[in-house]
């Protein structure tokens, strides 16, 4: 008879085993970084290109001119690119973010010759048509309304907007009234100008020299111009926001400050606080406002990075009513965290739940390239993992107070709620 | 084609277990499919199969805690519950598989049945049903949409329940019994999948779910749906952004002959950017700012929708008219050029992407397991490239029908 009273031997996680991400030039100095994976016949192709919110000469416009680019060619019209991409079982996605425009091709490695073409037609030959342009407009402005009706959306933009600032582009909010004023003139002639810059590229999956050879081969015919030199504006912080909606059953609350970014000495501690905070289930804000009070259905606390700036948020959708309890709560658990170390067995649990996370992230091809990529943008090394991962043993329940004391810092949290 | 490679044996209580050997990551996932959803459920206790997703969590009859042993060893968890089935899967270091058999054997050996886990399960599916059904624009729209489909199966209500009174008035011994009728091994599939051997999976497998009793009991089986008859239309009006039509119209069941051809009419329909519907209504007529096509994949016959989002200014009735000519003409004029052959490629690409990574591979071939055919995970490509125009047409004509379809017209308050 099994003995089920107490648990299975309990193993440390000792090891990490990272993917190999290679890095190299092509083109001359188009950086390419790689990770090759040769069990499942698939390819991704990233082109990252450093035109973001700070790039925009037109507030809104970056969505734009990125997302018309699959919209025709010289030779192909928006109806014949969607079709051939969906032809050869292809994907493309074009998403624009604060510091840049990721483009994105999914491919079957049996088609990815075809479509790897098509994508360097579209980057260096698209045509704007502005009937394309006109539709395009019309259904972003819809969905900035259907965006604008969610809670959990406003309350994002909205904190955002509160820690750095209306005008930062990291801050800002685009409106339907504003995309309505961008003309097709004014997105063309920024695509003509300077939004192609200088790009990175990552590729992973069932990578051979011939495919290499064939970016390499596209990428060389193609004119990017300069890194932009300009510098991010300071960040300011504006106070606390309340929005109430009479309609809104639940409220969402987004909370927390400015942090410092990954590269900052402290950094390795304060993710460890973070997740002893709200970073995982077992989570103490899970803990107490989910599984205790029966407040809401989740509650995350995360650090965030752009480029430039990072910020720590807590978000949570609560019952409206009991929005101030939650709140309440939440600032308790911060308390705690600043003051009372955490047991040696609730740290034992963290830092071997962190140790497992980390391990299984690098599980598939297509989140490992992107986790090298976010790094390798910042300037960053891979070896972010390995350093995380030998950082987190080394931390203790005095760090965790006085990161949690120095970073969650009462005074500077500030708390937006839309509901 | 790389063929999912598994080794399938039963145990003596029944408990279907299937092996995958995947030794390129240092991780496996168990993943323990019940055979129970919102199907199974009484009409008047709705809600149950997923207040149970929930309930698994609280606390077993040895564990008082079902995360934290997980999470001490590294592990991370998660679970779903769909009209069918209610699946549970555990991702874990390889060096420490053996917790996560401890964990999810002593679940289903017996649950702690404490009344403080019930309250608050109770109040966080509440909470979830606001978040989920309430407070989202469009949020309730499969609330309404089911019931107007289906007048006698159990998928007329959606995993949450029918009404949410159904889960405040739920008792704990409305519990035991749900438990003690579905959550017994012969109504389970356990796939462990990645850096495990077959032999050492089975080891653990018998060791610890060997002597879990199984107690045969009713499982509940819903009404079959009787074929609709008539042209059925709703108009709802609550505060949302912009005017949206749904439409579903019945179709074939899982594992149907019919299946595959229905599918790919799915797609060639609505599925990206190049589909006819987009093409037709987004771009060329300008009625939609989205519209799309998909089909829900239940193994009771489902339902093919389609919906999408007009555009300020436009009237709903010809928006939906429009719609039922582009079907009429698909049915008429047959399938265009090279639409057949995207959309098979498109399933190749989708379905060779999804395997990547282990995880879903160990749910699709427990959901194969559940839909009677485990080898549907292997072949099932071949199935969608075998179908012809002809085939897809007469899905068209057959599924496609005005008496068919439900019509739910979506509009902004005044």
């Amino acid at each position: 008879m099994v003995d089920r009273s107490v648990s299975p031997p309990i193993h440390e996680i000792r090891s990490l085993r990272l993917p190999e991400f290679q890095k190299s030039a092509i083109a001359g100095d188009i950086p390419l970084g790689l990770i090759r994976h040769e069990d499942h016949p698939v390819i991704t192709l990233n082109v990252v290109i450093p035109s973001g919110a700070l790039q925009e000469p037109l507030k809104g416009i970056t969505y734009f001119t990125a997302k018309m680019l699959s919209e025709g060619t010289s030779d192909l019209n928006a109806y014949q690119i969607a079709s051939k991409i969906d032809f050869y079982g292809g994907h493309l996605d074009i998403s624009p973010s604060p510091d840049h425009v990721s483009i994105k091709l999914y491919s079957l490695k049996k088609f990815f010759p075809t479509l790897l073409s098509l994508l360097a037609d579209i980057l260096q030959d698209a045509s704007f048509p502005e009937k394309e342009f006109d539709t395009m407009k019309q259904i972003r402005i819809q969905q900035i309304k259907q965006q604008m009706a969610r809670n959990s959306v406003v309350a994002g933009l909205q904190y955002r907007k509160c820690l750095f600032g209306e005008t930062h582009p990291y801050g800002q909010i685009v409106e339907a009234k504003q995309v309505n004023a961008i003309s097709h003139e004014e997105v063309l002639g920024h695509y003509q100008k300077n939004f192609l810059r200088s790009p990175s590229i990552y590729v992973a999956g069932a990578v051979d020299d011939i495919e290499i050879g064939l970016i390499e081969k596209e990428f060389s015919g193609m004119k990017f111009s300069g890194k932009d030199s300009q510098v991010m504006p300071h960040p300011l912080t504006s106070e606390n926001l309340e929005i109430e909606k009479a309609e809104s059953v639940q409220t969402s609350i987004r909370m927390g400050n400015i942090t410092i970014n990954r590269k900052h000495p402290d950094h390795f501690r304060l993710k460890v606080a973070n997740e002893i905070l709200g970073g995982f289930f077992g989570s103490r804000l899970m803990m107490n406002i989910r599984e205790k009070k029966g407040l809401t259905y989740g509650i995350y606390s995360s650090l965030i990075h752009f480029n430039e700036l990072s910020f720590w948020q807590i978000g949570t959708d609560v019952l409206k009513e009991k929005k101030d309890e939650a709140i309440g709560e939440i600032l308790n658990e911060i308390t705690q965290l600043q003051n009372i170390p955490p047991s040696s067995d609730e740290l034992f649990t963290l830092k071997n739940y962190m140790k497992g996370k980390i391990a299984s992230s690098f599980d598939t091809i297509l989140d490992t390239i992107d986790l090298a990529k976010t790094l390798d943008l910042n300037g960053m090394s891979f070896d972010y993992w390995n350093d995380l991962f030998n950082a987190i043993d080394q931390v203790s329940g005095e760090d965790i107070n006085s990161v949690a004391s120095k970073y969650f810092d009462a005074k500077s949290i500030r708390i937006v709620t839309v509901g | 084609m790389a063929m999912i490679n598994y080794h399938r044996e039963s145990l003596r209580n029944g408990l279907d277990v299937i092996v995958h050997e995947d030794h390129s990551s240092s991780t496996v996932c168990l993943n323990l499919l019940y055979k129970v959803g919102a199907r199974n459920e009484d009409p008047e206790k709705t809600g149950f199969a997923h207040l149970f997703e929930h309930l698994m969590f609280g606390g077993s009859k040895h564990v008082k805690n079902f995360d934290e042993p997980l999470q001490k060893v590294g592990g991370e968890n998660n679970a779903f519950t769909s009209n069918d089935i209610t699946n549970y899967y555990v991702t874990i270091p390889s060096d420490n598989v053996e917790t996560a058999f401890w964990l999810e054997s002593d679940r289903m050996l017996s649950l702690s049945f404490d009344p403080e886990v019930l309250e608050v399960q109770r109040r966080v599916v509440i909470e979830e049903f606001k978040q989920r059904y309430l407070n989202q624009p469009y949020g309730d729209v499969w609330l309404k949409l089911r019931p107007m489909a289906y007048k006698k199966h159990a998928y007329q209500w959606p995993t949450i329940g029918k009404d949410i009174s159904h889960i405040e008035n739920a008792t704990m011994e409305d519990v035991k019994n749900f438990f003690f009728q579905y959550y017994r091994p012969s109504n389970a599939i356990l796939v462990v999948a990645g850096d495990i051997t077959v032999d050492r999976a089975m080891k653990l497998s018998e060791k610890w779910f060997g002597g879990i009793d199984d107690q045969k009991t009713l499982v509940r089986m819903p009404d079959m749906e009787p074929e609709q008859s008539e042209a059925r239309e709703m108009i709802v009006q609550n505060k949302v952004p912009v005017k949206a039509i749904y439409k579903t119209y019945h179709m074939a069941e899982r594992v149907s002959e019919r299946y595959y051809s229905e599918d790919l009419l799915s797609d060639i329909l609505g599925r990206g950017h190049s589909s006819i519907l987009y093409q037709k209504l987004v771009k060329e007529k300008k009625y939609f700012s989205g519209i799309s096509s998909y089909i829900t994949g239940n193994i009771d016959p489902g339902l093919m929708v389609i919906s999408g989002k007009l555009n300020e200014g436009v009237d709903e009735k010809m928006a939906n008219a429009e719609i039922e000519k582009i079907i009429q003409d698909t049915i008429d004029k047959g399938i265009q050029g090279d639409d057949l052959e995207k959309v098979k490629n498109q399933s190749e690409s989708s379905h060779l992407f999804s395997q990547i990574e282990v995880l879903n591979r160990a749910m699709g071939l427990a959901f194969a397991a559940f839909l009677g055919n485990i080898d549907l995970v292997n072949n099932e490509q071949q199935y969608f490239r075998k179908v012809t125009k002809d085939e897809v047409v007469g899905a068209a004509s057959r599924v496609l029908r005005p008496t068919n379809c439900s019509t739910l017209f979506y509009l902004p308050e005044n």
